[in-house]
């Protein structure tokens, strides 16, 4: 079986941006400390039914106990697995435990091959995310109406997205949808309203833009956002 | 005659599948992926079916019909009292 797709990259945001190349053989999935991630996916069976992109799912989680957590986000980002036909979707949502489940300061990234869910990677320089941030209890469901409307191209707006997160905090779990181009308000507002039907949202919904550039400058992905009320 | 928003154009996507196709192309045979093997705090060796697919709990029908699904955090983030 041959492989259509195989990335290779240094999990950085910035410095090290040229990888020394990786030793071989690579590991399954990634590296201890994170600095190092690969992915294989192997070309669609006859049967099985391509996705206009494919994808690779992380997860992320705080370390506990670390106030001031000296360890850089990449560090803490692991690669769990990729996909590329609605049939491997399955195979690898149906075996993982639901957002609900998580441990407190863990999330899920759900980005398309070759961008990593960091604001600095090239694909996200220039974007920004809606955010909504909802009570305890909802999260779950959102988050699979959400994966089955980007991976079944239900957004309309080109390549413009670039991934979703789910991240389950202290009294609220939040959905991020994340776009490559902040400035592109047509393609912004039609993300939101296709947000709002696929997830049933209430018309008297908050929803959130930020910026990643505004994230950077605040070292913050929640705080100081633009807040949208219907 | 006047729009008052521009109708975007975007490229059709090739590969589009709507929530129902999604639902219906669950394989019957579902083997664990064994790059998930690696996190056992987050899998589940049997396969779940998706949440689409099993009825909503009068807890969550609780906070879907409340007066906001939105956290008291996301007020106190939009200037305004609460819900």
């Amino acid at each position: 079986m041959s492989n259509i797709a195989a990335l290779k990259s240094t999990v950085s945001g910035s410095g090290s941006g040229n990888s020394s190349p990786p030793p071989s053989p690579p590991p399954i999935n990634g590296y201890p400390n994170g600095q190092l991630d690969y992915i294989e996916l192997s070309d669609p069976e006859e049967d099985e039914h391509r996705l206009q992109y494919a994808y690779v799912l992380w997860f992320s989680q705080r370390q506990s106990g670390k106030q001031n957590n000296v360890q850089p986000y990449d560090q803490n980002l692991k690669l769990v697995g990729g996909f590329n036909t609605v049939e491997k979707f399955w195979a690898v949502y149906g075996h993982l435990i639901r957002p609900s489940e998580m441990a407190l300061h863990s999330d899920f990234h759900l980005f398309k091959l070759g961008i990593k869910p960091m604001w600095e990677d090239e694909a996200n320089k220039d974007g920004g995310k809606w955010i909504v941030r909802l009570k305890k209890g909802l999260a779950s469901r959102c988050w699979e109406d959400l994966l089955l409307a980007i991976l079944g191209e239900q957004f309309m707006v080109g390549e413009e997205i670039c991934g979703a997160v789910v991240s389950i905090r202290f009294q609220e779990d939040i959905i991020s949808v994340w776009n490559k181009t902040a400035n592109d308000q047509n393609t912004t507002i039609r993300i939101r309203d296709t947000l709002k039907r696929v997830l049933n949202l209430p018309p008297n919904t908050i929803m959130e833009y930020k910026t990643h550039n505004n994230s950077l400058r605040d070292k913050s992905s929640f705080r100081n956002t633009d807040v949208f009320l219907h | 005659t006047t729009t008052s928003m521009p109708i975007p154009r975007y490229s059709l996507a090739e590969f589009r599948y709507g929530r129902e196709e999604m639902l219906a192309l669950i394989p019957k045979d579902i083997k664990m992926p064994n790059c998930l093997k690696h996190f056992p705090q987050l899998i589940r060796d049997n396969f779940q079916l998706p949440l689409a697919l099993t009825p909503v709990t009068e807890e969550e029908q609780r906070l879907w019909s409340g007066r906001s699904v939105n956290s008291d955090l996301a007020f106190r983030a939009s200037g305004k009292v609460g819900p």
